[in-house]
């Protein structure tokens, strides 16, 4: 998978790389505003 | 008391400015650090018995360093004291004095406090440090990259970092830290998420025995779901937040120590420890396994060594289970650590004194062996982990 | 015997090897054995032999058999 993408020419993976990020982040907020309340288990201790 | 939770505005954002606080001068710096860090801590303590608790706790130390450096008095009665108020402040004392009426404490962190506390002791004592002031001391306890749980840094790294002369990342290292820290937010809010579900589930409906082989099945069943989803779980929740804090923590030019390298891939219980909580498994070598070991092998056990290694690092690993919480399952998930560290050392020096160094080589080599340890461990530290479960 | 070919037989003894020859540049991944566990038994058989004490913090910062002799040293002249 990697090896193919290196075929890619170098603008075209540096924008995938960025939509690929913001997807990320899109998922993040969108947990967050649902009101996802995660506690980390090592806070507790 | 949410203004320190991964998901919280007030941390996201401190998350995100941080290359702005870290290009400051450093002479600023320092002092930007401290009012966020002091008031970051003290809004979320939110009531005066546990602001006087926190600053009963750590100014004390501060006093006694400053007497170190002036009388060159020696380290362990402050570390005597130290351990003393986390045996109260951390509920260590109601194990013994039950439904007593002494006052409790909630404090953030604490745990992580005393580990920072003993580093500047014992650092101190064999004149390792320098100098060091009030600022930079309260912001090595209190650095709000790390309070919330870590991974441990000790004070020459602390030092280093937030004071460390700043290299511009290139673009490409700017988004793979963006990136890692994406993805450690997805392990804590999706991935760990689903796992904690399935766990959460199996605790509500785990039904009691009452005899009825059915009812036995559907125990079963509950019980295999917990089995597999609670480590899986743990791992993604705090591995995500690691890698969300170093990420962040790198993208600014602050460095931080990794605490993860697959921990599940681990052959054994030792392997185990050096590649799951790292920075608290590299503490415990440093301040109280080796410091043991020496004591138990220049005194009483200076004949058995392999007794004195078995038994080190067996009262390590309790003590370590002790550190997350002062109850029964924890001391139990202590033993079991114990037990899983002086079994893996007796296995291997018997293997090798049995078979001989060469042998034990090809032994590690073998790829079905590795198979069936890395089978056994997995389940070992599982099976451990249901005393972890609250 | 200076203090190097002093070290030097006690690092024989501990990894209980004959051929061993210590270097000041020389680290624990030169040798095979040099783990936490005989660390601690090299320091102890060197508190022993040179008569001195090392603190827990100075041992953690020992980096190569160079600073080890140079620590050596400077408690041997105290």
């Amino acid at each position: 998978m990697k090896k193919l993408l290196n075929y890619l020419p170098e603008s075209v993976r540096y924008y995938g790389d960025i939509l690929l990020l913001s997807i990320k982040i899109i998922i993040i907020i969108s947990m967050i505003f649902g009101s996802v309340k995660p506690m980390i288990v090592y806070q507790n201790f | 008391m949410n203004n320190l939770s991964i998901t919280s505005g007030i941390f996201i954002l401190l998350l995100l400015t941080g290359p702005m606080l870290m290009r400051t001068p450093a002479a600023v710096r320092r002092y930007l650090f401290y009012i966020i860090n002091i008031v970051l801590y003290a809004v979320y303590l939110n009531s005066i018995t546990n602001i006087i608790g926190i600053l009963v706790f750590v100014i004390p130390t501060f006093l006694y360093i400053k007497l170190m450096k002036k009388r060159s008095a020696p380290a362990w009665p402050m570390i005597i004291i130290v351990l003393g108020m986390f045996f109260y402040l951390n509920g260590y004392i109601f194990i013994f004095l039950k439904d007593s009426n002494l006052l409790t404490f909630k404090l953030l962190g604490l745990s992580y406090i005393l580990f920072r506390q003993l580093d500047i002791l014992i650092q101190m004592n064999s004149g390792l440090i320098d100098k060091i002031d009030i600022v930079d001391y309260l912001n090595y306890l209190f650095s709000f990259w790390t309070i919330m749980a870590g991974p441990i840094q000790r004070f020459n790294e602390f030092k280093e970092s937030i004071y460390a002369e700043l290299k511009p990342l290139s673009e490409k290292e700017n988004l793979k830290c963006l990136h890692r820290a994406a993805n450690g937010m997805i392990k804590v809010l999706v991935i760990g998420l689903f796992f904690d579900n399935i766990v959460d589930n199996a605790l509500k409906h785990y039904p009691p025995y009452n005899g009825n082989p059915l009812m036995f099945l559907s125990q079963v069943k509950y019980f295999i779901e917990i089995f597999y989803s609670y480590p899986l779980f743990l791992y993604f929740n705090f591995s995500g937040y690691c890698d969300v804090v170093i990420a962040m923590g790198k993208w600014s030019g602050f460095t931080l120590p990794e605490n993860f390298d697959k921990p599940y891939l681990a052959r054994n219980v030792i392997e185990f420890w050096n590649r799951w909580h790292i920075t608290l498994s590299l503490w415990v070598k440093d301040y109280l396994f080796q410091p043991l070991f020496k004591w138990l092998i220049s005194g009483i056990l200076s004949k058995h060594i392999l007794k004195a290694q078995y038994l080190s690092i067996f009262i390590t690993f309790f003590l370590v289970g002790l550190w997350h919480g002062a109850t029964v399952n924890f001391a139990i998930f202590g033993i079991l650590q114990g037990i899983g560290m002086a079994a893996s050392m007796y296995y291997r020096d018997t293997l090798q004194r049995k078979y001989g160094k060469q042998w034990y080589k090809e032994y590690l080599n073998n790829k079905k062996i590795a198979f069936i340890e890395r089978f056994i461990c997995l389940h070992y530290f599982s099976f451990s982990l249901m005393f972890f479960i609250k | 015997m200076d203090i190097k070919e002093e070290l030097q037989e006690v690092f024989r003894d501990v990894f209980d090897e004959e051929g061993i020859v210590i270097s000041n540049e020389m680290t624990a991944s030169d040798i095979d054995e040099w783990d936490s566990l005989s660390h601690i038994q090299l320091i102890v058989a060197v508190e022993k032999k040179f008569k001195v004490k090392f603190q827990t913090a100075e041992i953690i910062k020992l980096q190569n058999v160079g600073e080890f002799i140079e620590l050596l040293q400077k408690k041997l002249n105290k």
